[in-house]
């Protein structure tokens, strides 16, 4: 856990004319100043749930002041006629209490903020004034990481979705490198629009401009679609390794087969991995040219043996001639006049300097050190044995697949059918990206050097090149950023995963966008479930805030089967849990949480007097939430 | 020793053909390996491609580590394809110096700005040759390396049988 981690909980909050929770308070301190670690909220659906969520948000980001007259108004309690409303929540920050009111004008259809800071000032102060170590990350893609959809999760292990890196990047303020990024950008637009109207006239300009930002445009174009096709290629990849599984996981069930398929795949590894060994070792012996070919071979001799027969290089060198024609006198006595100076010159030029000698020389050794013999044809067809063995060994895989298939239910054959389209989809677009890539490779150099081109014509090539420097720091540092996070999440997710999963070893392998597991075994959904949160834990753990963690929903989309872990590991993972769970969700779900100490249980319940706040826990257990909960 | 102008250029096509290789879990170690492989078929087949043939970016300015003591091995080579290809006579001395001249430095690679000039003409040419007789892009190396033995032990008959009619 960093050092410096500043420590926001959640006091409790109060809702004054709110829509389906009218005037209510919810305290979440077990004593002064105190939260509960966990405390569970029966609300149900339909009955201000989301309101909260959207409520919670909005106070931690300040961003209500944007809201439209529209999302003021829904605010209001139907058939009110009260002119204002407010949401107030009650933080501690690092031991210090404050109190940030969202204050709704149902009049204007505006909104506003106050804060209260009790243990600094004591007196409420218009805005959102939060402190700034906070003010300035508390974004809404950051908030909405800790104040969180329970449907969300799955999406963390979901090979098309990114919201495993996205989580990364927002908790740990790795968005603010790129928006870094993105003024850079900004300030060298500037530049250049200044520079380009300051020589407004010079049309040679604007059809440069022009012809950088069609190739601009060109690029983008072939981004996107090549951003399509590789999402594609991961979606594919996901239902493919999802359909293997099943399949794999059926073909266990028949022992016999299952063998037979363990024994093939085995071998097919073995083979494999001599594969390597003698790629490398033909590889090896192609980088000795004369290995590669006994003509080579004789040709290089030859060349050598000629070298050698005509006295090349030849021991005179070029030295000799342009220190002669330095002198009065030629070594066989004759004077030497200009015309003789310049002709032994001229023909110095055609004999090789000391340098040459030594080069002539050098290769003429290494041609008499090289070797053949017959050792890469051996390697060669070693290989083509081994790519026959893994032929037959691929086959016979296909044919237990065949035979399995043959012999299974209907479930089994439209998997494998699946799988085969998801196969032959991929080969398809394995085929078509790299063009694409290529395509977009031609595209970005022709963008380049156009852009150039303009940075010279506006005279701004320096400040650009300082520019993108700063530029390419920041994408670096980004990178590196994300690379270490990722290893320190990833071991500590795996921690997590371990304390909570003890039946079986599943693991994570990487984040690539997603969360992806180790072998190709898969998990059950209630275990994707943990992984997910064991992950969010961990991202909580690592980061520079210790922040509560608002769940809306957490066993909505679960299994009855699979809530019950989910519910066991949950209290673990972070230090203020704030579950709103809905009455059809408590079953199953709920019981890890009766036998824990330090839980506390609150039901919303609607009657005559309107909505309030029961701290029972048998009210929680026996309360029924209606229709609009089902 | 300077390392002088010299750029090892790829042939246009060969990023696109070795994309599925060098996309599989077995790839070459150095995009160099497949510059290279280019270049002893268009050698030994004696076949120079065309400038539009090369890239215009380099690949890299000197060879790479395995290919730093296969210079002098190398620079043979070319003067030996040069030769057959000028038609200079054995006995030719002045011609021979004259294109050792020419195709030689006194640096890293021993070749002149000319020397790999020719170098990368002739890995074009080797890339011609891999695509006509290597059709069917192939992601399993070993299975490229089999079929390019094959390939170029075909070629080395063939010149030879020419060579002596």
């Amino acid at each position: 856990m960093p050092e410096a981690q500043t420590k926001v909980k959640i006091l409790g909050w109060r809702y004054e004319n709110i829509r389906g929770l009218e005037t209510m308070d919810v305290n979440l301190e077990s004593q002064d100043h105190t939260p509960y670690p966990i405390t569970l909220i029966m609300m149900p659906n339909g009955q201000g749930k989301t309101t909260t969520m959207e409520l919670l948000l909005a106070a931690f980001t300040g961003g209500a002041e944007h809201w439209g007259r529209d999302q003021v108004l829904e605010l209001r309690p139907p058939g009110s006629t009260a002119n204002s409303g407010e949401f107030q929540l009650r933080l501690l920050i690092d031991g210090q209490r404050f109190v940030v009111t969202l204050e709704l004008d149902y009049q204007t259809g505006s909104a506003s903020y106050a804060t209260t800071r009790i243990d600094i000032s004591g007196g409420k102060e218009p805005g959102h004034n939060l402190p700034s170590s906070l003010k300035h990350v508390f974004k809404d893609q950051f908030v909405k990481r800790f104040i969180f959809d329970g449907e969300l999760v799955k999406d963390i292990l979901n090979g098309s979705k990114d919201e495993a890196e996205k989580t990364i990047r927002y908790l740990h303020n790795l968005d603010r490198l790129e928006e870094l990024a993105v003024a850079i950008d900004h300030v060298k637009d500037d530049m250049q629009r200044e520079r380009e109207t300051a020589s407004r006239t010079d049309r040679g300009l604007t059809r440069l401009r022009n012809q950088r930002d069609e190739a601009f445009g060109q690029m983008r174009q072939l981004q996107t679609r090549l951003a399509q096709l590789e999402s594609q290629f991961n979606e594919a990849t996901t239902q493919l390794e999802q359909r293997e599984t099943f399949l794999q996981h059926r073909l266990a069930q028949s022992e016999q087969l299952q063998r037979r398929y363990e024994e093939s795949q085995r071998q097919l590894e073995t083979v494999r991995r001599d594969l390597v060994l003698k790629g490398q070792a033909a590889i090896a012996s192609f980088r000795e040219p004369t290995m590669a070919n006994r003509l080579i071979f004789s040709r290089l001799n030859q060349l050598s043996s000629r070298l050698q027969r005509l006295k090349l290089p030849e021991s005179t060198s070029r030295q000799f001639f342009t220190e002669l024609a330095e002198e009065e006198f030629c070594v066989c006595g004759r004077p030497i006049r200009s015309t003789e100076r310049d002709a032994i010159l001229s023909r110095a030029e055609s004999y090789l300097g000391h340098d040459e000698y030594g080069v002539v020389n050098a290769i003429k050794q290494e041609i008499r050190n090289s070797t053949y013999d017959d050792s890469l044809t051996d390697t060669i067809n070693n290989l083509t044995e081994l790519l026959t063995e893994e032929s037959r060994h691929l086959s016979e895989l296909r044919r237990i697949e065949l035979e399995q298939e043959n012999s299974g239910d209907d479930d089994v054959r439209q998997a494998a059918e699946e799988r085969d389209v998801l196969r032959a989809k991929l080969t398809s677009l394995d085929e078509k990206i790299p063009s694409f890539q290529l395509a977009l490779k031609t595209a970005k150099d022709n963008y380049e050097s156009l852009q150039r081109k303009f940075n010279e014509a506006t005279q701004t090539v320096e400040f650009i090149r300082k520019a993108d420097k700063l530029k390419d720091i920041t994408r670096q540092t980004s990178a590196a950023a994300l690379r270490n996070l990722k290893a320190t999440i990833i071991e500590n997710t795996n921690r997590r995963i371990a304390d909570v999963i003890h039946l079986e070893k599943i693991s994570v392998e990487a984040i690539d966008g997603h969360l992806k597991l180790a072998g190709k075994g898969g998990a059950s959904q209630g275990q994707s479930l943990a992984i997910a949160y064991s992950f969010l834990g961990s991202l909580f753990a690592n980061s520079a805030f210790g922040l509560p963690f608002v769940v809306d929903s957490p066993a909505g989309p679960l299994d009855l089967e699979v809530r019950h872990e989910v519910a066991t590991m949950l209290p673990g993972l972070f230090d203020q849990l704030i579950l709103l769970v809905m009455s059809g969700e408590r079953e199953a779900f709920a019981d890890p949480f009766y036998q824990l100490a330090g839980v506390q249980f609150l039901t919303v319940v609607k009657d005559s007097s309107g909505p309030h706040c029961v701290a029972e826990i048998e009210t929680f257990k026996k309360f029924q939430g209606g229709k609009e909960d089902i | 020793m300077a390392t002088g102008n010299v750029y090892f250029r790829l042939p246009v096509k060969a990023e696109a053909y070795f994309q599925p290789i060098m996309k599989s879990s077995q790839k070459f170690e150095l995009a160099f390996d497949y510059y290279y492989l280019c270049l002893l078929v268009g050698i030994l087949a004696g076949k120079l491609g065309r400038d539009e043939d090369v890239k215009d970016q380099y690949l890299v300015d000197s060879y790479p580590g395995p290919y730093k003591t296969k210079r002098g091995v190398l620079a043979g080579l070319l003067i030996e394809a040069e030769m057959r290809r000028q038609d200079i006579l054995p006995q030719d001395r002045q011609r021979l110096q004259q294109l050792i001249l020419t195709l030689t430095s006194h640096n890293d690679t021993f070749l002149s700005e000319e020397g790999v000039n020719f170098l990368n003409l002739y890995a074009a040419g080797g890339m011609e040759l891999i695509e006509d007789n290597i059709p069917t892009k192939t992601a399993s190396l070993p299975t490229f390396l089999t079929l390019y033995h094959q390939l170029i032990d075909r070629l080395g008959a063939e010149q030879e049988t020419w060579s002596t009619e």
